[in-house]
């Protein structure tokens, strides 16, 4: 039924329409921030991994905006997102923090949502000021306050520095950090994970938080190949990706992955660690071998292929747990 | 005129959907519309097809040009059911019907705005009123009127039935060529 009700919609209308609920009006698709400078601080909270990037002043406006996405990861894929950006105010010596929040993305978990119901990626302007009491010391940043939020954070390309190249704990690890770049961009792709995709017949391009870009291109119908291709984007201080990540799917959003990404963690320690390099496959250009499989527009199958120049060589079911998990990778205090 | 027979007219109007989303939104959109309305006897089945040109949008209070933000915007409402014709005086006619009402819009954004469409089924009702001028076109007859119509839309399975509700008003005037008939 799912698949002749979009089967239909296409035939209706080709790329005259777009499925699933209502778009808001006129809405710009790329707003996000970009951030020059500043930190990034990671934390992790039961499977959710929490990426807090606060810039410096803008030398202008003397603005600081921060960056805040907070990635659900109880399987290696992920199945949900938020993000928040806006500004900030208060030094690192201040006692308190606060970040006033000027736009709210959600990817949530819509994998029981049948496909023509489903919202995908959204955002909302908001105008929410959150205060937090604050504490830095041994490169820590200790954030008390809304619980959405609040955890001790480690700062990110310091936490690089632990990690290795050649196991394949070390290619797993490389992995998860460069998916959270990933879902952290998926997120301010309005309508990702929806039938609402159709809107890339037009391509689009969205800013990275701190560096290059990720352009959406959407063709064909009614089966659909979207093509997401990363150029030196970075959403973190630290982690980079480059590359394309193809999904070929039909009416029903049942099909593949092809298309590599390329990865680089930059780790920041004294003395200066090498970048860590790598690459991670979806799957061969015509599916098959590890390819990941997706089902109703969700991955259920097959492997993420993960391969360093170190050495390290990993591969990594989408449907099951990340192992090592984030916080293990990087020495994350447990919350 | 004789009351008999089929008529046909051209319309050129003004069209108003306003529908609400299961989120709550409102969207509201004003465009202008140019149709094609065919009927048939006294009583009989009537088509009204409108091919628009949305000007206006409206989303919970905000209102929107929709030029500036839209590269291609269209859209399409037809009204279809059956009709009952009648004498209101002597040189005009009347006919009101009732049908199913279909309405889509889209609205292609330009280069980084969304996209936008809805397509809302439900049920409508159609009012029109014709003057016969005394003038001909060859053999056939024409004549000038005014339609109207209203529509309750429920249901939008195209866009996963997010609407709640929504209601479409469309009036203008109308050109008709209709051929003599009996009466």
């Amino acid at each position: 039924m799912r698949a002749s009700c979009c089967l239909w919609a296409a035939l209706l209308s080709s790329s005259l329409t777009s499925c699933g609920p209502y778009a808001e009006l006129a809405q710009k698709l790329d707003v996000g921030l970009v951030i020059v400078g500043g930190e990034t601080w990671i934390a992790e909270i039961g499977s959710e991994v929490r990426v807090l990037v606060l810039g410096q002043p803008d030398p202008v406006s003397g603005v600081s905006a921060f960056a805040f996405t907070a990635s659900s990861l109880p399987i290696a894929a992920g199945v949900s997102v938020w993000a928040t950006q806006g500004t900030w105010t208060g030094s690192a010596s201040d006692p308190t923090m606060t970040l006033r929040e000027r736009y709210l993305y959600r990817l949530d978990d819509e994998r029981g949502t049948p496909l023509l119901n489903r919202r995908g990626a959204t955002r909302q302007d908001v105008n929410r000021a959150l205060t937090f009491g604050q504490a830095r010391g041994s490169g820590q940043l200790v954030l008390t306050g809304d619980a959405s939020i609040a955890g001790t954070y480690v700062l990110l390309p310091e936490a690089l520095a632990t990690l290795g190249t050649s196991s394949p704990a070390d290619a797993a690890c490389a992995f998860h950090l460069a998916n959270l770049a990933v879902l952290s961009s998926q997120v301010r792709i309005i309508a990702f994970g929806s039938a609402g995709m159709t809107q890339y017949e037009t391509p689009a391009t969205f800013r990275g938080t701190l560096t290059g870009d990720v352009r959406v291109s959407v063709h064909g119908s009614p089966s659909v190949t979207t093509d997401i291709t990363y150029s030196s984007f970075a959403d973190f201080g630290g982690v980079r990706i480059d590359g394309t990540q193809t999904t070929h799917v039909n009416a029903g959003g049942n099909g593949y992955m092809s298309g590599t990404v390329t990865l680089a963690l930059q780790p920041q320690a004294s003395p200066a660690p090498p970048e860590i390099d790598g690459s991670i496959s979806y799957g061969p250009g015509g599916g098959g071998g590890d390819s990941i499989q997706i089902s109703s527009g969700s991955p259920t199958g097959g492997n993420y292929v993960v391969t360093l120049t170190g050495g390290g060589a990993a591969k990594i079911s989408p449907v099951a747990a990340p192992s090592p998990t984030v916080a293990s990778c990087l020495g994350l205090p447990l919350q | 005129m004789p009351l008999g027979g089929w008529r046909q007219d051209l319309a050129l109007g003004l069209h108003s959907t306003t529908f609400w989303s299961h989120a709550g939104n409102q969207y509201t959109f004003h465009s202008l519309s140019l149709g094609y309305m065919n009927s048939w006897g006294r009583n009989g089945p009537f088509l009204h097809t409108t091919g628009l040109l949305p000007l206006q949008g409206r989303e919970d209070g905000r209102v929107y040009a929709l030029g500036p933000y839209y590269r291609l915007r269209y859209g399409g409402d037809v009204l279809t059911g059956y009709q009952w014709r009648w004498r209101a005086w002597e040189s005009v006619e009347a006919e009101a019907g009732a049908g199913l009402h279909v309405l889509f819009i889209v609205l292609k954004g330009i280069t980084g705005y969304r996209d936008f469409s809805a397509s809302p089924l439900g049920l409508g009702t159609d009012m029109a009123l014709r003057w016969r001028t005394g003038r001909s076109l060859g053999t056939w007859p024409v004549t000038v009127g005014l339609y109207g119509s209203t529509a309750l839309d429920v249901y939008d399975p195209i866009h996963g039935n997010d609407l709640r509700h929504g209601f479409t008003f469309q009036a203008g005037a109308q050109l008709g060529l209709n051929p003599r008939g009996k009466p």
